[in-house]
């Protein structure tokens, strides 16, 4: 889809605002204002989002209440450009409006000409086209949210949720919560909690 | 790894060895008192109980010896620096602190709560909680502002615990000197 000029010309948009993306008891994924982004689609469908520029925030409380004490940490994320976005745009819609050329020249570009080589670029940085096929195949996407890139510190992030299901990964750190079983695992902590079969620690931190 | 939490328990088991022991040491006591001019006859036989109690009683602190060690986990303290111990100690060095964590091992409080709980607004309170936080005795979660004790504060909390109560009993069966 990123081939074809019209669409992109379509398909780009800036944030007027900031903009809560998704929120719930233990996650909240928000947009500062003055953000681009672009709608990715798959076949004429909506697949997400390929966010342009630096800030989208990822709030994540990786923490698993056990008897023993709490176990896992809380986590404030500063995602930079690239990120893929797995994710439903109607309230990117709503808080956006067309960039103008001032907000090209604030990227570096006078025309949407340039601005389209960059989007190829970071496209081709992220393997864009693996997270289309890998979109069309989420059952329903109105239901579950995938957000792929990098922190400031360079780390992968990486998030997948649904309505009964996370699952987190960044440097050294992998947390996972369905119906069946929490994980969370960092340098120091190895969690496994089966719902029906109890707890496991394998360490709970070094002094 | 449950085994480590199972200190306490271990802990209770021994002092009822102990004291098991004590008192079969006291029977054999009066027992050598009573049949002190027997002795010079027969010569002492060691009670099997003792030896068994005895026997159980070095295999827990074995056992306990061996949880802490460097192998199973935890560095010997020989290999603790005298400044990361006070690292450890210092979070709970504060009444107001030992009061959070007792508090948040009950249930997660909101900062407000805690603000209650230790009559201390804003910036004093956060003072105490970020001590905690930074050695991972506490946890915040972001998203709901509650605040959590984690596993290590509870540990290290129960062990400072234990330590005390142990120090209070010994100094409570010290013989008071006479004045």
């Amino acid at each position: 889809m990123l081939n074809h000029q019209p669409l992109l010309e379509d398909s780009l948009a800036i944030t007027r605002r900031p903009t809560t993306l998704f929120s719930r008891d233990d996650l909240i994924l928000s947009l500062p204002g003055r953000s681009l982004w672009i709608r990715l689609e798959q076949r004429e469908n909506h697949i997400g989002v390929l966010f342009l520029d630096d800030g989208l925030t990822l709030f994540l409380d990786a923490v698993f209440e056990t008897e023993f004490g709490a176990v896992g940490d809380s986590y404030e994320l500063v995602l930079c450009s690239p990120v893929v976005g797995l994710i439903p745009s109607m309230r990117l819609h709503e808080a956006s409006r067309t960039p103008d050329a001032s907000d090209l020249r604030a990227r570096g570009a006078d025309c949407m000409t340039e601005i389209k080589k960059k989007v190829k670029a970071y496209a081709q940085d992220v393997n864009l086209e693996n997270y289309l096929n890998a979109g069309s195949f989420l059952v329903d996407p109105k239901e579950t949210m995938t957000i792929s890139g990098t922190d400031t510190k360079n780390h992968t992030i990486q998030l997948h949720t649904s309505l009964e299901h996370i699952r987190f990964s960044t440097k050294n750190v992998f947390y996972e919560k369905n119906c069946e079983h929490d994980v969370f695992l960092d340098e120091e902590t190895l969690l496994y909690r089966d719902r029906l079969d109890g707890v496991l620690f394998t360490e709970w931190g070094g002094f | 790894m449950n085994k480590r939490f199972d200190i306490d328990e271990e802990i209770e088991t021994l002092r009822g060895l102990k004291q098991e022991v004590q008192k079969e040491l006291n029977r054999l006591r009066k027992d050598r008192k009573d049949s002190a001019v027997q002795e010079l006859a027969f010569p002492e036989i060691p009670s099997s109980t003792h030896e068994e109690l005895t026997a159980v009683f070095d295999q827990r602190v074995k056992r306990i010896i061996s949880n802490l060690s460097t192998k199973n986990g935890f560095p010997a303290p020989k290999d603790i620096t005298a400044e990361r111990l006070a690292d450890l100690i210092t979070p709970l060095a504060n009444e107001d602190r030992i009061k959070i964590i007792r508090a948040l091992g009950n249930e997660p409080m909101t900062f407000t709560e805690l603000e209650s709980l230790v009559n201390k607004k804003g910036g004093a309170l956060k003072h105490h909680l970020d001590q905690l936080i930074h050695e991972g005795y506490v946890v915040r979660k972001r998203v709901r502002g509650h605040y959590l004790v984690t596993v290590k504060g509870n540990l290290v909390h129960r062990m400072l615990n234990w330590i005390a109560a142990s120090v209070l009993e010994m100094n409570d069966a010290e013989p008071s000197t006479p004045s």
